[in-house]
């Protein structure tokens, strides 16, 4: 099916409509990525020319997996328990500014360099690196905007961290995080008393010996003697009188 | 010997923390009715 170019300027003004009205409204990062539309934009050289380039830049720094570097935490690349003590020292010191890394903006230029791995100039979309309560990213509730939260993985280890460092309680005991080292030898510990428990209680049902091997040894004692029969003399001098009975009974 | 291990053990998680809705609790009063309420 041929397309007459009367058509295909009819489609290209349409697209070229389209195109600034979703520019307008939204920005560059609200462009949808459909491959036909994005090349039917990329192709689009009429009307301001700094613009289609400003926004092929955008759409370039958007798809490059460097360009969302800068919203990696610090905590992935300093390990959990150092950028723990950074958040820390940050909150306790009387400078405390939050992290603030920028959402992708037409207005910026297109950099795939190492130095764009830093985190960009304060814009209008921020995402705050939250420090007080949990270290997650947290956004306003604006529509389209960048949304990131911990896992709760991170979260457990910064806590045990935090409450490490912070201990709080009553009577002279701390209140113990889940997760901490204490806590976590005190259920081993349990675990392998629970275990001891699973074996040594049949046994003693069964065999009906104590744990103590004092005690067992008397408990045997004492069934051997209350099921044997006599027939040994217990003792010489028992022997002695026996002997001695029998003797005058059969009159020798 | 094995019960002083259990009792302190219910010592113990009265003196335990917990995590609800992302958030550390270790407020005493709070531990002390969700160790409660747990059973």
């Amino acid at each position: 099916m041929s397309v007459t170019p009367k058509e295909a300027t009819k489609r290209d003004l349409m697209h070229q409509a389209i195109f600034q009205t979703q520019l307008q409204n939204h920005g560059a990062g609200a462009i949808s990525l459909d491959r036909e539309r994005a090349k039917s934009q990329s192709d689009f050289k009429g009307g301001d020319q700094k613009q289609a380039e400003t926004i092929q830049m955008a759409r370039k720094r958007r798809n490059s997996i460097a360009s969302d570097a800068h919203l990696i935490p610090d905590m992935t690349e300093q390990g959990y328990k150092s950028a723990a003590r950074a958040s820390l020292l940050r909150l306790n010191s009387p400078k405390v500014q939050p992290k603030q890394m920028e959402n992708h903006s037409p207005e910026q230029p297109a950099n795939d360099s190492p130095s764009s791995l830093q985190p960009p100039p304060k814009s209008s979309t921020s995402v705050f690196f939250n420090t007080a309560s949990s270290l997650s990213l947290t956004t306003s509730p604006k529509k389209g905007q960048l949304k990131r939260k911990t896992t709760f993985l991170e979260m457990f280890r910064i806590h045990q961290e935090e409450a490490e460092k912070v201990p709080t309680g009553f009577m002279c005991f701390p209140i113990l995080h889940p997760a901490s080292g204490f806590r976590v030898k005190w259920d081993a510990m349990l675990a392998l008393v629970l275990v001891w428990n699973l074996i040594e209680i049949p046994f003693q049902v069964c065999f009906n010996v104590e744990a103590d091997p004092g005690s067992g040894e008397r408990a045997s004692l004492d069934e051997d003697e209350q099921y044997e029969p006599q027939l040994i003399p217990l003792n010489s001098f028992d022997f002695l009188l026996r002997s001695a009975q029998l003797m005058t009974t059969l009159g020798l | 010997m094995i019960d002083l291990f259990f009792v302190s053990d219910v010592i113990v998680n009265f003196h335990t923390g917990y995590v609800k809705e992302g958030r550390y609790i270790n407020e005493p009063k709070d531990v002390a009715v969700k160790y409660l309420k747990s059973g």
